[in-house]
Formats: C-alpha cells, sequence, structure tokens
C-alpha cells in the first residue's frame, strides 16, 4: 500500500502541509502561498463565486526513488551513431501502426537475430561486459562470433536507448534478460532478447515483479509466452526454461545502471543492482547447478528493498499539480523523464503546446480536461495524464 | 542428403544467403514447441524458411520425427521413424540469410547448443541467509 498522495507546491514540487481552514496553504520551502486543488475525483473548490468539481483523474503521483537508476544519454554520440549505423527507425517503421509495444517487440525481434547465442569464449577473446552492441555485431556478422544471454540483454538495453527507450538489465537464476520502460502501456515489460519472447496475462506484457507474483499465485497457470514481433503463443510445457521460470524469479536483481556508454562497466560486476525481497523470499536462497549460492544477493553493490514501488516505478509521467487561480486554475507539472526535453499541455482538443510555468489555465463552463506528457530528447513521448474539471 | 548436411554446423556471416541450415539442438524437446515454431514462419516471423525436417526426443524419452512445409496446417509428427540421422537436429530449407539464421538457432528449441548450457536452478532447503 502506498501511502495517501501528498500535498505538493505546484511551483517547486515541495511537500506543503495541509491548508489552512481557508483553504490556502504555504509552501515551505519557496514561501508562496496558494489554494490547492487536488487533482482526485470528487475535489471541490469555490472560485469567484464559481463552484468546481475534479470530475477524473488519471495523474500519476511522481515521488523522489529511494533508489538511483541511472539511463542512457540519449545524446550520446555512440548512441546516436547506433541508430544511424542500423538505421533502427526503418527496423521498427513498420509495426508503426500497431503501437510502440508492436516497435519494441520489433527491436527484441532483431536482436535476437543479430547473432547466434554461444559462448563468446569459442570464437571470440571477448571481455565480458566490456563489448557494446556495435561491436558485437561486427564480431558476429563478420567473423562468425556468438555472445550469450548478458550480451543480448546489454544490447537490448544500448539499442532500446538508441531509440529513446529506457530499458534496463535484470538477471535471474543465472540468466540475463531486460525489462523496457513502455510508454503506450505505462508500465514495464520483461523482454528477453535471447529467447526473443515476453509474458503476458490476458493480453497484457508484464514485468519481471508481476511475473513474479504471478508464480507465487498459482504456478504462473495464467500467463503465457510470447515469442517474435507476432507474438507467437509458445506451449507452457516446451522448455526447460519455462521449467525454470518460477524458480528464476523466485528472486531477481534490476541493474540500477543502464548508462553503458557514459560508464562503461569494465571491471565486471561494477554496477549496482536491486533485489527485491519480502516475506516470500526473504528465508530462501538461490543455488545454481554448480552449488554455488546467491550469486547477486550476497555482492556488495546489491541493495535490497521490500516495496514493489522501488522497482515497478513509473517514467516518462508528468504528474498535474493545480492551484485555484483568478478564472482557471494555475498548473504545475512534476515529471520523472530521463533525458527531459519539454513538458507538453494540451486543453480538451486543442493542440499539444510547450508547458509555460506559472501559466492559468481557463476554466470554461461545462467540462475542461488539462492533459500533460514529457518528451525525451529523443523525442519519445511519455505517458498521458489527465484531470478532468467541471463547472458545477 | 539431410544425414549429411546435419554433421557439420557452419558459421553464417552478413551477406551470405544459402538454401539449407542444419542446426543442432538439445537433444529433448516438445513437440507443441516445434509447432509454436511453424507458426511464427508462417506468421511472417521466420524468413524466407520453406521447409523443415528433424528429429527430437520427448521428455519421455520418445524419438519423434517431425516435419513442416509452408501452408501446411500444421507439422506432421512421425514417432521413432525420421530422415534425421539422431535425435537433436533440424534441417531447413528456403531461403536464409544471416538474420534468419541467427533468429532460429536463438529460437527456444535450437539455443542450447551443444557447448552452451542454461545453468540449472533448483530452491534450496530452507535455509536463513
Amino acid at each position: 500500500m502506498h501511502p495517501p498522495r501528498p500535498l505538493k507546491c505546484p511551483d517547486c514540487f515541495a511537500r506543503v502541509p495541509s491548508p489552512s481552514r481557508g483553504g490556502e496553504a504555504r509552501c515551505p520551502h519557496c514561501r508562496r502561498a496558494f489554494r490547492p486543488v487536488l487533482a482526485v475525483p470528487g475535489f471541490r473548490w469555490t472560485q469567484d463565486g464559481r463552484r468546481f468539481s475534479v470530475l477524473s483523474a488519471r495523474n500519476p503521483d511522481v515521488r523522489p526513488l529511494k533508489h538511483v537508476f541511472v539511463f542512457e544519454n540519449f545524446l550520446h554520440p555512440e548512441v546516436l551513431r547506433l541508430r544511424r549505423r542500423f538505421r533502427l527507425d526503418r527496423l521498427v517503421a513498420p509495426f508503426a501502426r500497431e503501437g510502440e509495444f508492436a516497435r519494441q517487440r520489433a527491436l527484441r525481434h532483431w536482436v535476437s537475430s543479430a547473432w547466434t547465442s554461444g559462448l563468446p569464449s569459442v570464437r571470440a577473446p571477448a571481455r565480458v561486459h566490456t563489448l557494446h552492441a556495435g561491436e558485437m555485431f561486427r564480431h558476429a556478422s563478420t567473423r562468425g562470433c556468438q555472445y550469450f544471454c548478458t550480451y543480448k540483454a546489454y544490447a537490448m538495453v544500448e539499442f532500446a536507448a538508441a531509440l529513446g527507450w529506457n530499458a534496463r538489465l535484470v538477471s535471474a537464476g543465472g540468466h540475463m534478460m531486460s525489462e523496457l520502460w513502455s510508454n503506450e502501456r505505462g508500465k514495464w515489460v520483461f523482454f528477453d532478447s535471447l529467447f526473443n519472447l515476453h509474458v503476458e496475462k490476458e493480453g497484457l506484457p508484464l514485468s519481471c515483479l508481476e511475473i513474479q507474483r504471478e508464480y507465487r499465485k498459482n504456478g504462473g497457470r495464467d500467463v503465457e509466452y510470447r515469442w517474435g514481433r507476432r507474438r507467437t503463443l509458445l506451449p507452457a510445457d516446451g522448455h526447460e526454461f519455462v521449467h525454470l521460470l518460477p524458480a528464476q524469479f523466485a528472486w531477481f536483481v534490476v541493474w540500477t545502471n543502464a548508462n553503458f556508454f557514459d560508464e562503461p562497466n569494465e571491471k565486471g560486476q561494477a554496477f549496482s543492482r536491486l533485489l527485491f525481497r519480502d516475506r516470500h523470499n526473504r528465508r530462501l536462497r538461490w543455488t545454481d547447478a554448480s552449488g554455488e549460492g546467491d550469486r547477486y544477493a550476497t555482492l556488495p553493490s546489491t541493495r535490497e528493498t521490500s516495496d514493489p514501488a522501488d522497482i515497478d516505478f513509473p517514467l516518462n509521467v508528468a504528474e498535474i499539480l493545480l492551484a485555484a487561480a483568478p478564472g482557471g486554475v494555475r498548473l504545475g507539472l512534476e515529471t520523472r523523464t530521463p533525458g527531459l526535453k519539454r513538458l507538453l499541455v494540451r486543453v480538451d482538443g486543442g493542440p499539444w503546446r510547450v508547458f509555460d510555468a506559472g501559466g492559468t489555465i481557463p476554466l470554461k463552463q461545462g467540462r475542461t480536461a488539462i492533459r500533460a506528457r514529457s518528451e525525451n530528447q529523443a523525442g519519445v513521448r511519455g505517458p498521458e495524464s489527465e484531470v478532468v474539471i467541471e463547472e458545477r | 542428403m539431410v544425414r549429411a548436411a546435419m554433421r557439420k554446423e557452419p558459421p553464417f556471416l552478413l551477406g551470405q544467403q544459402r538454401p539449407r541450415l542444419r542446426v543442432r539442438f538439445w537433444e529433448y524437446f516438445t513437440p507443441g514447441l516445434v509447432s509454436a515454431l511453424a507458426r511464427a514462419i508462417e506468421a511472417g516471423d521466420g524468413g524466407g524458411v520453406r521447409w523443415f525436417s528433424g528429429e527430437g526426443r520427448t521428455p519421455a524419452g520418445e524419438r519423434v520425427g517431425f516435419e513442416w512445409r509452408k501452408g501446411d496446417p500444421g507439422v506432421s509428427f512421425s514417432p521413432g521413424r525420421s530422415r534425421a540421422p539422431e535425435a537433436g537436429g533440424i534441417l531447413f530449407e528456403g531461403r536464409i540469410d544471416y538474420w534468419t539464421a541467427n533468429l532460429l538457432r536463438n529460437f527456444p528449441v535450437f539455443h542450447l547448443r551443444s557447448k552452451l548450457r542454461l545453468p540449472g536452478g533448483r530452491w534450496a532447503d530452507e535455509r536463513r541467509v
């Protein structure tokens, strides 16, 4: 359970104590006074003799993260070069009409087909974690080098960044996978770029945490494995990997660094990781076939959390913060957008406009819908937030 | 021909295009996964593959041959009989390029190659850590 949504200053986003009886609050940080309009359905207020209420709200609660996650710099020259060199836009363009998730699947499909999985030491003297996706592809396509799951996951994260998507590594049970943030679905989605698959329940792609919950609930009876761009259904009893999934997701670690170009991981396990450990798995430990245990859990650079919000937090979202103002509402936007380029606002059916901090949105008679979203430096836009206000 | 073609699995480089691809895979498989592969190819996710044939061993230990051709309603399975020399091999035919070859080799049935094993795992006893 999350604590109740805090009251925030629309100017500086600091948490503000409850308003006085007159409905006015004062920000303890910037000292500005304002009359808060809570973006929760049913909230009512009066302004200049007009009575308003919030009819509906789809508005994320942007809170500071307890554990820092670092994503790739979308403007890093090597990231831009990946996009150009591999013509990634052309690669995913045929799936544009099907939406962002289809384009992300197209990228995963391509990454899976970029080289054959195998031990790099067999055919190439590659050092683990030091090769970037472009180099791996060059070695594979010209010399037949092979790279296993860890490399595939690294490549997926780098190629995703080249298209402006946030991705991160996930390790579980000796297997390396990734999660991509889906702006379309407003959630993290598990991607296995070696097996070229993801996991769905009732047509919705799941995150690692959700997969773990499904296995705890009923052994994963309700989940489906989907392969390739076209989401081909794989049989649940089909493969050793499928049988291993319950154990693999009994615990997993999420890598908190995904900025491999800005901060190359030249010393192997240098990045920090976040382990989700709660009452279900706190007494358990992982052992691999060799009997070694806690491959990641015991490393000093692994931190632990029992709060799902520390892992499945939203990205690229804009929280709408409102204050009553003459003739309308004053709008503030707080966002968690790595590589933020700009914030956009749209009122009713009008065009998206660049957010002007401190501006007032007039409220007309009837309903007024205020929408907001962020856009990152790669031009990718996040999920829409929306608050609908009605004059009573 | 199938027997000879499956003995060796040469590397596939960018720009190459071949009419055949042979893939060794983990000996055990389930017919359901091979059927899924056929469905994926039929749906357009398998490059230019038009036909495949191979043999595996079910988890129960039974040797099963299988064959599929583009347009077929499904994969035909022949328990105990196949054109493959041994369980754990498959031969693809069609227009196979670098990308298709990698995609097929990484398909969940086939990626477990002779020198690569997915690390086995199990829950340890209820030991406190």
